[in-house]
Order: structure tokens, then C-alpha cells, then sequence
């Protein structure tokens, strides 16, 4: 298996738990991440799962003056953090992180857990 | 004597003739194999990647989708048919380690026929994400060939 391919793997494993609510998500203010003025954080959320700190967030380039904008940048960023909160490795960007960074919405949406009661009803 | 020559002309003629056959058949070949290439890398830049777009937007749909409840099965079971679809249309314009990857995804959805349990499905969408990053990975690579 290909480090690519054991990232997707880990990342779909992350999703999963996120989903079915065994790692849980804490909202942080964007104003935590040291460059999130110059890439526009639109949200960030962050979690402890098996001792390692992970952060995940948004980039919204509407958030940017119009000069800073039109450079390529990713969309949806998962960092592993260090226990002082420095990133200290970025996986490769892939598809299934938008996937994470919905499920991490859905729990953390304070509208998730009733919709999860209403259809159980 | 005149006969010997013409005779050892003639042959070295012949000769000539068959190594120009060879070389004439080698550079067909070496044309077909270009064209071939240059057919699949057009094919891959017009179509694949608005094909990857497509399969990415389905993985995330059955990401959502992944569920026990009766209605969700029998979206499932569209949605895995549209993959299908889609991945062979895929299979037919990439080659390479793109090509085996797409083969595992319809392997996967194909196991879905069988067993339509949730793991299943979760094993169907983890293969679509491992055949994204690498169609992904072989659109950069593409990206740089033009380059040089």
C-alpha cells in the first residue's frame, strides 16, 4: 500500500468515526490558526483522537481582499498538531476531506442531534 | 559472371527490401503507439477529469447516503448503478495505475450486487477516494508532461 493510499484509508477512517460520533469535534475560532487571515479560515474545528491533536478547516476565498485572491490554495485543510498546537504535518489534500469536513459540520451543527432524533422517531 | 552479379544485386536488393520492410513496420508501430498515446492523453485532458469531478460528487453523495434505513438502500442501489456507469466509461480513457485503481472501485461495486450490507459500502466509497487521489495525482503528472 502506497503512503497516498494508507491516507486515504486513515482519512476515510477518520470520517467514519466522526460520523458515527466516536471522535468528537470542538468549533475553534479561526483567529486560532496563525495564517488564517492571509488564506481566509472560514471555519476550523479541531479534536484530540488517540493522542494526537488534528485540525480541520475551511478556506473561503470571499474572505480575502481582492488581491490576495485567484491563487491556488486548498479548500479543506486537515493538520496534525502538536501538544502546542503547531502544525507539524499536513497530509496530501484529497477528496474524502470534504466528506470529513461535512460529517464534522453535521456533529457539530447544533441541528444534527434533532436530526438525528426526528428520523429515528 | 554478369548472371553471379545481377543474381548477388538482386539479392542484396531483396535484402535492402526486407530491412526497409522491418524498419517500415517498426516506424508504423512506433506511430500507432504515439497516436494511441496522444489519443488517450487528449481523451484524458478533454473528458477524465470533469469524469473525476463526477465520481467525486457520487462518493460523497453515498458517504451521505451510508445508512440501514430501506429508502437509503434503494438510493444506494441508483447511485451505485450510476458509478457503474460512470466508472467504465472512465476505465476506457485511462490506462496505467489509474486503470487498476477504477478496476477495484467496479470490483467493489460489483461485491455491492452480492452483499449490499454497509460495509460494503463503506469498502465501495473507500475505493472510489483511493481511485480519486490517484486520477488526481495522474492529472498533475499529465499537468507536468505538457510542460516539458
Amino acid at each position: 500500500m502506497t503512503d497516498r493510499e494508507k491516507w486515504v484509508e486513515a482519512l476515510a477512517r477518520l470520517t467514519r468515526k466522526t460520523q458515527e460520533g466516536q471522535i468528537r469535534w470542538l468549533s475553534i475560532p479561526p483567529e486560532e490558526i496563525e495564517s488564517a487571515r492571509s488564506i481566509g479560515v472560514d471555519k476550523a474545528f479541531e479534536t484530540t483522537f488517540l493522542k494526537q491533536r488534528i485540525r480541520a478547516y475551511r478556506t473561503d476565498e470571499s474572505l480575502l481582499s481582492w488581491g490576495e485572491r485567484g491563487r491556488p490554495r486548498d479548500r479543506f485543510v486537515i493538520e496534525f498538531l502538536d501538544p502546542t498546537g503547531i502544525p507539524v504535518y499536513r497530509p496530501p489534500s484529497l477528496d474524502g476531506a470534504r466528506d470529513l469536513f461535512s460529517a464534522i459540520e453535521y456533529q457539530a451543527a447544533p441541528v444534527g442531534d434533532f436530526i438525528d432524533a426526528l428520523l429515528r422517531d | 559472371m554478369l548472371h553471379f552479379l545481377n543474381s548477388a544485386v538482386r539479392a542484396a536488393i531483396a535484402f535492402a527490401g526486407d530491412i526497409a520492410s522491418l524498419a517500415s513496420l517498426g516506424l508504423t508501430l512506433l506511430v500507432y503507439f504515439n497516436i494511441r498515446k496522444l489519443r488517450r492523453a487528449y481523451l484524458f485532458t478533454a473528458r477524465v477529469p470533469e469524469l473525476t469531478e463526477e465520481l467525486s460528487g457520487k462518493a460523497s453523495e453515498l458517504f451521505r447516503l451510508r445508512g440501514t434505513s430501506a429508502e437509503s438502500k434503494s438510493e444506494i442501489q441508483v447511485l451505485m448503478a450510476e458509478s457503474d456507469v460512470l466508472l467504465r466509461s472512465l476505465k476506457s480513457k485511462v490506462s496505467g495505475s489509474s486503470r487498476v485503481a477504477v478496476k477495484a472501485v467496479l470490483l467493489a461495486t460489483a461485491e455491492y450486487q452480492l452483499n449490499d450490507s454497509a460495509d460494503i459500502v463503506w469498502r465501495v466509497y473507500v475505493a472510489m477516494q483511493k481511485c480519486l487521489a490517484e486520477l488526481r495525482q495522474t492529472q498533475l503528472d499529465l499537468k507536468w508532461d505538457r510542460h516539458l
